[in-house]
């Protein structure tokens, strides 16, 4: 069990970058993340550290690792809902399955997970439920399932473990907990529920209503080895900023960066028009920033993973009151705080910020009809 | 990585077949058309993805009697396939994990392997359907709704650029002038790195150009202009192996086979698939490259199929791989010793012996020469037409022999003496319990000693003046009083033997001695 760790680590604290000289080149290692872009990044700084990616480590996205290690191989003796030993030709992607409600109502369309058609869809498995149909497979075949894998691999690596939910949570614990394990999950608590796409919180970072505080995250990995410490410094942040979070988000988060670094808010029209101008500043919108034409823009959620010399903050109403002294985020859930938290720690030197209603006053001037 | 076992499924000869292979070496034997070839194809197929690559004729791969069962009762459920299966050993490295799955006849074991498939592409099921009505009754296969597939037991559609094994296929049994899959072009990929190929290839194609720009003028007709097919320019398509400046092509069959293999053996390969490397060489030259690949390849795995006895014995009579009948034989079970009588000596009858179903194995000149004709004097059949082998083996070594038979199981009829050995008598009687597919035969009387002794005493009278010849002949032997004609046998076993074969007063008349007798009308039953 002690062979696995769990690593939580600070926004930019070199989370890639430990990754790549964590790998051992000589045992095989699996390296899983989530998105596509990731998987390059990680390719990148592996043969940055390594002169060239070793041979016997692949760097693959979870969805892709699911299809390739724990399903295709085993096809003819998995149960998939009501049939067994079905031959699938690969993993749809770009069709969702029927939800099971759709606005609250009951979905006719929807198939149960007894169904054959819950996983699949002419002959390709649901990306969203492939780690539910490993999950559902029975104790014997998960047995062999996880037999191979260590067969072939000495040590898993997941990236942005906080971006782990539902089902895909499950089997990482799974997989955590799994006895000739090494695993290796690095993540920062504090990214969590801050998604490239649109989608509303679930597990398990959320216990009935409520969203779960970090120490009981650190619950859920009990028994595994939890390291706090490792990657407790942004080496991405200035210190004045990491500062700033600190008391306004109650993040904690420490600075290593050398960078004295600046931060103020802008409300005099002349400053704002010079900045949103600026090329070199990134203008961080909380949504539809493609609708602006003060380029560069982005999405705070999008802009998760990226780092930035210069960026322009456009508050949302929620953060309006930021500034003042009696600022308190303790009423706003992490769905709300973490967003936030992202935009804030993309930046290594200058970062300013405009309340949403500074911008309205501009906003004709940047919007594109 | 190497090849395990090999699984053939309704391709040419075999209808359901299976062959292991050892980690090294292996030779395969076995008649002409007896399939050995095939087996190095349907390796070529499945790992190199040759010839269901392109489409063409393919009709002519299909097992026979899978296509008569399918004309027979024609029907799209019945159309015919061809599966080839090709096993790795386990092997646990990250990148093997491609191969490794349940995708596979080895369910539920997890195994490393290919699976090639040229079947019915059941997309056209609908559409071949409705051409018939649901009346489907075709007497030819539908190859052009047929689809090859290579997937890897991991359920991963294969590629031959995925191949695990680095490989390469010298058939000497034809000339094979492929321009698009020559010997020199694999040989060119194999032995020289992928950077290198890049920069040659780009060097060649830069100077072709250059050779266009600074021809410009002489290469314009009119508002035309000529410029080089780049299909044609390719620089591996065009390459030409040579040696001392002459190329291989021209340096005789022989010469050319032995520079091939040679060149293969020293390339780093994973595998190498040898087609009767023996071709056009002479002995001498033979076992020199028999020596070469003992010594050159390395740690590579070797598939050989030969017609040459001394590359079987040589390269160790338990690697070689007996292919008859659709099915296969290893001698691997062969003892140690027999297997290390046969490759120090360079027995040219070893094939000879293993292919036969009947053989009949004799002590000496005398019984070889006579046998024959003989079994036509006194049995009304010939040896020949009964399928028999008559092999001399020379002396004590009828032993190895019979290791060698128990585990090819063919049946062994032993002519030998009893060399007045009252134990030996004995133990031959002992032995023939033993097996039930060899069977010993001396005389039971220890007076007869040698062949010769049981030979006159049948044939007395019609051998009474064969000494007339010799009239010098004392009738003596070993300073035993002896009838002078027997003592003139036995003093000119192969005169004598030659003479009665061959004269006309003993051609016909003289007849098998009785224990020779048993033992063939023994054989032939077999």
């Amino acid at each position: 069990m002690a062979r696995s760790t769990i690593m939580l680590a600070a926004a930019g604290s070199g989370k890639t970058y430990y990754i790549a000289n964590h790998i051992n080149p000589i045992s095989r290692n699996l390296v899983i993340t989530y998105t596509r872009q990731n998987v390059a990044n990680l390719k990148r700084e592996i043969k940055n550290t390594h002169g060239e990616l070793p041979k016997n480590t692949q760097v693959l996205t979870f969805t892709s690792f699911v299809y390739r290690w724990l399903l295709k191989p085993f096809e003819p003796i998995l149960t998939i809902g009501d049939r067994t030993a079905i031959i699938t030709v690969g993993v749809e992607i770009n069709k969702e399955p029927e939800p099971q409600r759709v606005n609250g109502k009951p979905n006719y369309k929807y198939r149960k997970q007894d169904d054959y058609r819950h996983y699949l869809n002419n002959q390709k498995y649901y990306s969203s439920r492939i780690s539910s149909l490993v999950l559902a497979q029975s104790k014997e075949i998960k047995k062999v399932i996880i037999k191979r894998l260590f067969e072939f691999c000495d040590q898993l690596y997941f990236d942005e473990l906080q971006d782990f939910m539902g089902k895909d949570f499950e089997l990482l614990s799974m997989l955590i907990n799994e006895k000739n394990a090494k695993v290796f999950a690095v993540g920062d608590f504090h990214q969590h529920s801050v998604s490239k796409s649109n989608f509303t919180a679930s597990k398990p970072f959320t216990k009935g209503k409520h969203f779960i505080s970090k120490d009981e995250y650190k619950l859920l990995f009990k028994g595994t080895h939890i390291d706090e410490m490792t990657l407790i410094k942004s080496r991405r942040v200035p210190r004045e900023i990491c500062e700033f979070i600190s008391t306004k988000l109650g993040i904690k988060i420490q600075s290593s960066s050398i960078v004295k670094g600046h931060f103020e808010l802008l409300e005099e029209n002349s400053r704002i028009t010079e900045v949103i101008e600026d090329i070199n500043i990134i203008k961080l919108f909380f949504r539809d920033s493609r609708k602006y034409n003060c380029l560069p823009t982005i999405n705070w959620g999008y802009s998760k993973g990226d780092t930035y010399n210069k960026t322009c903050i456009i508050l949302t109403k929620t953060f309006e009151s930021l500034f003042e002294e009696d600022f308190s985020c303790d009423h706003l859930t992490p769905a709300q705080i973490n967003p936030l938290y992202v935009a804030i720690t993309r930046v290594t030197n200058e970062l300013y910020f405009i309340k949403e209603k500074d911008f309205k006053r501009h906003k004709e001037k940047y919007a594109i009809l | 990585m190497y090849i395990e076992q090999l699984k053939i499924k309704g391709f040419k000869k075999f209808k359901d077949f299976t062959i292991s292979f050892n980690k090294h070496i292996n030779v395969l034997i076995g008649e002409n058309e007896a399939g050995k070839s095939t087996i190095l194809e349907a390796i070529d197929i499945a790992l190199n993805q040759k010839i269901f690559n392109s489409t063409n004729n393919s009709e002519k791969y299909f097992n026979n009697d899978i296509v008569h069962q399918y004309k027979t009762n024609p029907s799209i459920d019945t159309l015919p396939r061809i599966e080839i299966e090709l096993l790795f050993n386990d092997e646990n490295e990250l990148n093997s994990e491609y191969f490794n799955g349940l995708h596979s006849s080895f369910t539920p074991i997890l195994k490393n392997g290919i699976t090639f498939t040229y079947k019915f592409d059941e997309s056209y099921r609908e559409l071949l359907e409705s051409m018939y009505d649901g009346g489907y009754d075709e007497s030819f296969v539908p190859t052009d709704y047929y689809i090859a597939e290579w997937v890897t037991f991991a359920g991963r559609k294969y590629i031959n650029k995925k191949s695990p094994l680095k490989n390469v296929l010298i058939d000497n049994s034809i000339r094979k002038n492929n321009l698009f899959d020559s010997y020199s072009k694999r040989i060119f990929n194999n032995n020289i790195k992928v950077r290198d190929r890049q920069h040659l290839s780009y060097q060649f194609r830069k100077n072709i150009q250059n050779f266009i720009t600074e021809n410009n003028e002489q290469l314009n007709i009119k508002e035309y202009n000529f410029g080089i097919d780049e299909d044609k320019t390719v620089l591996e398509n065009l390459l030409d192996l040579k040696s001392d400046g002459v190329s291989i092509q021209n340096k005789g069959k022989g010469k050319e086979n032995l520079i091939k293999t040679e060149i293969a053996l020293e390339v780093e390969c994973d595998l190498i698939l040898l087609e009767e490397p023996e071709n056009h060489l002479s002995y001498i030259n033979t076992r020199k490259l028999i020596k070469d690949i003992q010594t050159m390849c390395g740690n590579a795995q070797m598939i050989i199929t030969t017609h040459n006895p001394l590359i079987v014995s040589r390269l160790d009579l338990r690697n070689t791989i007996w292919i008859s009948k659709g099915t296969c034989h290893s001698l691997e079970k062969v003892q140690e010793d027999a297997a290390d009588y046969f490759m120090k000596t360079d027995n040219m009858q070893l094939l000879n012996f293993i292919l036969a179903q009947k053989v009949i194995l004799v002590e000496g000149n005398s019984e070889f020469i006579l046998l024959p004709q003989l079994v036509k004097n006194s049995l009304s059949y010939t040896l020949e037409g009964k399928n028999i082998e008559i092999l001399s083996g020379g002396g004590i070594t009828y032993k190895h022999y019979i290791e060698l038979s128990k585990v090819v199981n063919n049946s062994l009829l032993v002519i030998t003496d009893n060399d007045g050995d009252q134990d030996t008598v004995d133990s031959i009687g002992q032995l023939n319990k033993k097996y039930t597919n060899i069977q010993v035969k001396c005389s039971d009387s220890v007076i007869e000693f040698t062949f010769e002794v049981c030979l006159f005493n049948k044939n007395a009278s019609e051998l009474n003046t064969i000494s007339d010849i010799k009239p010098g002949t004392k009738a003596e032997y070993r300073e035993v009083a002896t009838d002078k004609n027997l003592a003139y046998m036995l003093k000119n076993k192969t005169e004598a033997a030659l003479r009665i074969s061959e004269e006309d007063n003993y051609k016909e008349i003289v007849l098998l001695p009785e224990y020779i007798q048993e033992g063939i009308e023994w054989l032939v039953l077999q």
